[in-house]
């Protein structure tokens, strides 16, 4: 008798576990986010292989001009499992989560000769160079603060935030390997200690500190992706919540860098320099309605107008910002970009360069980025260095036009020489102009 | 007179047994789930995969196309090319990463990462390396052009039509 009630009842069960995988293919898990019952596909050409991402991701943005999704498709960059029509199943496998850019991901997800690295020349090698940049090793504040409370003879750097090691270095301040900070942290004084604890979320492997104003990703996102106040997604992908911090404002990857994405790092707070305790900045609207004055520096700073008007990417350039390729013991050591580098000195105007190499790096940048329509021919301001300013562009009649990489807009660039300026010239820091062109806080 | 019963039995049929429910239930979860798997097989029997991406493209009468015209075909990603010596073709697919070039003033350029070509696909700047790809041209049993995306042509190759 029981074997009858046992047969009967796992017949039941069986009837019902029939019906309910009916009914869950009559309306499959991804028709909530858009309504569809048939599988989106996409066949990408540089694949050539069917993916159905956007099943579910239907409306996502393109992520940029240079990545168009029906060359790329999805897979190419994310990863996962692209014929999978569960989310968890085609999730599997993501490269870096939702951020293929992660520097834990990025070599698989964005690496490659014919991508974002493995160039013969450094400077085009964007992966290795950021990798190894002062942004993402913090080797410079971690140098400067071990140094300061006396855990290291000099601010040479020893310590990253991984082990870091460069076969080439090419710069005179260049070192060729770092420790992971970690190995070392407990052994150092109180204050490093709390430095570590406290200040070590401002690198591009590291998520940020909770709270308005600190939303970014990690790694190449972190700047190229930027996110909104809240971090919360403003797109058109219906699987993405809308509410929910950490994330880019939309899937898009831009060099048209907003200042506002550099300061979710910088000018967020201070450090305690006797406890190495962070401060947040109080000065500012916690509605985020702060004015760009405001917003840009902190109190203490002193800025002229372009250093406010402008956004940070136009003037600083990407070995200033992603490395020039080797390690460095500060930022100072690469950033080199001052005031007479558009505006000349008394005896000598900024150094251009005229564009004859229809390769030429500046061509690659203003065509990813076209607010000008740079051309071989055409002379731009070159840095020290021999790096181009592409968006400072000389006209017909000898006037230099910066074109801000994020606003689009003209400015004409006023030279020091033949102006009544009373600089010495032997002094070109941002502080000696600051003597006369500072502007005042609001 | 005969005894009349004291009650009256059902009849066996009225009322359902414990093992005729049983029995009910169980035969029906095997019908429905081999009904189930049926209709299963049949759909993955039935099931036909995506055909493969189109590379031959007909593109009429050669004589619909004079000498000195370039015709670029939207769907092959290609552009046919009528001169003196003959029919010729050429992939707009950008070598570099395969993003669909466009014409500019010098040849074609790929609107993607700025790489230019010649009008014979050679590589003026980068990032890509390499010439476009020259695909095969050739008439069908119709009499119309065709030209194949698939099949690299090699360097020079025209196709001049047979005279009717």
């Amino acid at each position: 008798m029981k074997a009858r009630w046992g047969f009967g009842l796992a017949s039941l069960g069986l009837g019902l576990a029939v019906a309910a995988a009916s009914m869950r293919e009559a309306a499959p898990a991804y028709a909530r986010y858009a309504g569809q019952t048939e599988p989106v596909r996409l066949i990408p050409s540089l694949t050539g292989e069917p993916e159905y991402c956007l099943t579910c991701h239907q409306g996502i943005e393109e992520i940029s001009a240079a990545h168009p999704v029906e060359v790329f498709g999805c897979v190419r960059c994310h990863g996962g499992n692209r014929i999978s029509l569960d989310a968890q199943g085609a999730h599997a496998g993501l490269l870096g989560g939702g951020n293929p850019s992660d520097f834990s991901a990025v070599d698989a997800a964005c690496g490659g000769t014919d991508c974002h690295s493995g160039e013969s020349t450094e400077e085009r090698d964007h992966i290795a160079r950021s990798m190894t940049s002062v942004q993402s090793t913090y080797a410079g504040a971690i140098a400067s603060v071990r140094y300061t409370f006396g855990a290291q003879p000099d601010p040479t750097a020893r310590y990253g935030i991984r082990a870091v090691s460069d076969p080439l270095v090419t710069s005179v301040t260049g070192v060729p390997a770092i420790a992971a900070f970690a190995s070392i942290v407990e052994e150092d004084p109180q204050a490093v200690q709390t430095f570590a604890a406290e200040c070590l979320t401002c690198h591009l492997e590291s998520e940020p500190r909770a709270g308005s104003g600190y939303q970014r990703l990690t790694g190449c996102a972190a700047c190229h992706s930027p996110s909104g106040l809240d971090g919360a997604y403003v797109g058109d992908d219906p699987t993405i919540q809308g509410d929910e911090p950490g994330h880019a404002s939309v899937h898009r990857l831009t060099t048209a860098i907003p200042y506002t994405q550099c300061d979710s790092c910088h000018n967020r707070g201070n450090y305690n320099l006797v406890t190495m305790t962070f401060h947040e900045r109080t000065d500012l609207p916690t509605d985020g309605r702060a004015s760009r004055i405001e917003d840009y520096y902190q109190p203490i700073a002193q800025f002229t107008k372009c250093e406010w008007e402008l956004d940070c990417v136009d003037c600083h350039t990407s070995q200033e910002v992603m490395g020039d390729g080797d390690l460095h013991s500060n930022q100072s050591e690469v950033r080199y970009i001052q005031c007479s580098t558009c505006h000349g000195t008394l005896d000598d105007g900024p150094l251009t360069m005229t564009i004859t190499d229809p390769d030429d790096l500046a061509l690659r940048r203003a065509h990813l980025n076209p607010v000008i329509d740079l051309q071989v021919g055409d002379t731009v301001v070159v840095t020290s260095r021999g790096e181009a300013l592409w968006n400072v562009i000389q006209q017909p009649d000898g006037r230099l036009v910066m074109v801000g990489k994020a606003t689009r807009m003209n400015y004409e660039v006023p030279l020091v020489k033949g102006s009544e300026c009373e600089q010495d010239p032997a002094k070109q820091e941002s502080s000696a102009c600051h003597v006369c062109h500072a502007v005042e806080r609001p | 007179m005969s005894a009349m019963p004291s009650s009256v039995p059902e009849p066996a049929e009225a009322r359902l047994s414990r093992e005729g429910f049983l029995r009910l239930v169980s035969r029906s979860a095997l019908w429905l789930t081999g009904g189930a798997s049926l209709v299963g097989l049949l759909q993955y029997l039935g099931y036909e995969t995506d055909p493969p991406p189109q590379s031959v493209f007909t593109l009429g009468t050669p004589d619909s196309y004079r000498v000195g015209t370039t015709t670029i075909v939207p769907g092959a990603r290609a552009v046919l090319y009528r001169q003196e010596s003959g029919f010729w073709a050429l992939s707009l697919v950008c070598s570099h990463l395969g993003c669909t070039t466009e014409e500019d003033n010098a040849g074609y350029r790929c609107p993607c990462h700025g790489s230019r070509y010649d009008e014979k696909g050679r590589v003026l700047n980068g990032p890509a390396k390499r010439a476009l790809k020259a695909v095969w041209v050739d008439l069908d049993a119709g009499g119309n052009l065709v030209i194949d995306i698939s099949r690299e042509a090699p360097p020079g190759y025209r196709f001049v039509p047979s005279p009717v």
